[in-house]
């Protein structure tokens, strides 16, 4: 057990760092056009034709003449050591360790507030789909499944807002701080993980029913109530969690569209202001962050299995 | 599915020509029990129509501004109203369908292509052939949704060609890895080693042995993402990181919509509807075609 959470662990580290490497090395790729685009976006006047002399001192000023490996290894060396990510081209040179941090709080509010409603919603209604299997009552809840998978969520979003703020004024259209602003954000996200979480449950909890040893707490007598609860759920919420570890990532991802439409100040939305002023520094480490944070939830679900089920053993 | 793939080539050969015919038989049976998966696959004609033929069938110029009939509601000269710039939004609909089904179709496609090459020489030739490509799976899935595409785009710019580029490097990897799984498992049946040991090139074994027998999940799973990559193109253009402006394409007219949210509601509501009426049939086909092809649930889920 410690061998393979070490190697795994290794693993993780060695994932995220060549992640980095891909997404820098990716937005790094055209070094001239990057002063041109900086100064176009932080100096007054410039934003038709950038002078020589203004893109070369950028340049210098943030060793964009290196090659681009040394630039990395830089980069790399100033998270690892120093805790730092590089100073924002855009944001007065404003160190993006400061940006991210303040960014980081409000988007992992707003992803566990979505993943309780897929466990909140999807889990219950999933087992009692299975339980009422091919009664109206399943196929209705199965055929709102399909149709909310097939909803864009920023499109969704929309929707409530047009419902729940513009008609009946019951939700503020968009912000950060009271409680009430969590809501629209929190379902328009929630929307497809629980959809997807709910079949599976179903699935799941109807595999686990055809057991013989639910068949035999059946014929021992048993009530059905305490052969859901106390029998049936542990072992039909096994495989439900790796997808939540999964679903976590998709919800980190979707955070990108809908902070952007509700203007919720976290990691999504600094990504998509960044990327529209150019901001490569923060662009990159918000990638990195995204990966680093759906990695992590992903490992710790993977260890959570030996707690949660002894039969599972690593080697 | 199972019994058919251990069938080696030599008893294929031997059995009566009538058996191989049921298995297609089977699959027009099956569709014929279900009317639903009919009217799908109608649906999905009509559309494939529709978006071919899209600039002959809209009624207006899906590019002319006419400011003076903007924000129109809906009436009889314009099925679902107009948007902000007094364009018909039924025209726009409609050429909005071929953008994005020919993206989805290409980048699928080539997604597809590409994954299943890579997955298919991992999992042949394993050892360290294998563990590089599954490496760079690992690497590629570690982007949890469209943020992978999302960086690209943020690097080479908004445009159709890019579009595609992102979507394909950001979607085959999954492809990658079931194709892999799928060619481990039956690349030790009896039928691929006697092929092995009658000296067939490596080349040969893939394409005519591994390829035909490994893909059909593959392709499931191709068929359930078409709804998924048009999700993922709408929400890049809704962005404005995936089509440029001029060209008609549901996410951006949501995008550019969504300013007049509260006096003209229709400007995304319209929109929207398309895509979620595509994707509807794209996810009861794949839906369908899973049940018909009894492919394990646990095979295809987890995009």
């Amino acid at each position: 057990m410690h061998y393979y959470l070490i190697k795994r662990l290794g693993f993780l580290v060695l994932t995220i760092i060549a992640a980095s490497a891909l997404a820098f090395f990716m937005l790094h790729a055209v070094p001239g056009e990057t002063a041109e685009n900086v100064a176009r976006h932080t100096i007054v006047g410039m934003e038709d034709s950038v002078s020589a002399e203004v893109a070369q001192e950028i340049s210098s000023k943030y060793n964009l003449n290196d090659p681009i490996w040394i630039q990395y290894t830089n980069w790399l060396s100033g998270l690892i050591f120093r805790g730092d990510l590089g100073s924002s081209y855009v944001y007065k040179d404003t160190s993006v360790m400061t940006l991210i941090s303040l960014a980081l709080g409000p988007t992992i509010i707003l992803a566990i507030a979505s993943m309780l409603i897929v466990i909140v919603v999807g889990i219950p209604l999933g087992m009692y789909c299975a339980v009422h299997e091919n009664r109206p009552s399943d196929l209705i809840i199965r055929g709102a499944t399909i149709l909310s998978i097939s909803f864009p969520s920023f499109w969704l979003a929309l929707m409530l807002i047009l419902v729940f703020s513009l008609m009946l004024n019951l939700l503020p259209v968009a912000g950060y701080g009271s409680p009430a602003n969590i809501v629209l954000p929190a379902v328009a996200l929630a929307l497809h993980p629980t959809a997807v979480v709910l079949r599976i449950v179903r699935t799941s909890m109807l595999e686990t029913l055809g057991q013989q040893y639910i068949t035999f707490a059946i014929a021992k007598g048993l009530s059905f109530g305490h052969i859901l609860w106390n029998h049936a759920i542990k072992n039909a919420l096994i495989p439900v969690l790796t997808l939540l570890g999964v679903y976590f990532g998709h919800l980190l991802a979707g955070t990108v569209i809908i902070e952007n439409i509700f203007a919720w100040p976290g990691i999504g939305n600094l990504l998509i202001s960044s990327v529209d002023a150019r901001d490569i520094p923060v662009v990159t480490s918000c990638i990195v962050v995204i990966v680093a944070m759906f990695l992590i939830v992903n490992f710790v679900v993977d260890i959570s299995y030996h707690f949660i089920d002894p039969r599972i053993r690593y080697e | 599915m199972s019994e058919e793939i251990i069938i080696s080539p030599e008893t294929r050969r031997m059995l009566p020509v009538k058996s191989i015919d049921s298995s297609k038989n089977r699959l027009y049976r099956e569709i014929a029990k279900r009317p639903g998966f009919q009217v799908c696959l109608l649906l999905l004609g009509i559309l494939v129509i529709v978006a071919i033929f899209a600039p002959y069938i809209s009624p207006y110029d899906p590019e002319a501004i006419s400011v003076k009939d903007k924000n129109q509601g809906i009436s009889s000269a314009h099925l679902f109203g107009t948007d902000f710039l007094g364009r018909d939004l039924f025209s726009l609909t409609i050429c909005g369908a071929q953008t994005s089904l020919l993206i989805a179709s290409i980048s699928v496609a080539v997604a597809l292509v590409f994954g299943c090459v890579v997955g298919c020489v991992a999992g042949y030739y394993g050892g360290v052939v294998d563990e590089v490509l599954s490496r760079c799976v690992d690497l590629l899935l570690a982007f949890p949704g469209i943020i992978f595409a999302l960086a690209l785009l943020a690097f080479m710019g908004a445009g159709i060609l890019n579009l595609i580029i992102a979507i394909t490097l950001s979607q085959w990897a999954i492809y990658a890895r079931l194709m892999r799984g799928q060619v481990i498992s039956i690349k030790n049946l009896e039928y691929v080693q006697s092929a092995y040991t009658a000296g067939l090139p490596d080349r040969r074994i893939m394409i005519r042995h591994l390829f035909p027998n490994a893909i059909m999940p593959v392709l499931i799973l191709a068929t359930l993402d078409i709804g998924h990559v048009i999700l993922s193109v709408a929400g890049l253009s809704f962005l404005g990181l995936g089509i440029p402006p001029g060209i008609p394409e549901w996410g951006s007219m949501i995008g550019a919509g969504k300013e007049f949210l509260r006096t003209a509601p229709l400007n995304v509501i319209v929109p929207g509807l398309a895509i979620t009426f595509v994707v509807l049939i794209f996810n009861f086909l794949g839906e369908g075609l899973r049940d018909i092809l009894d492919v394990h649930n646990d095979q295809v889920n987890i995009g």
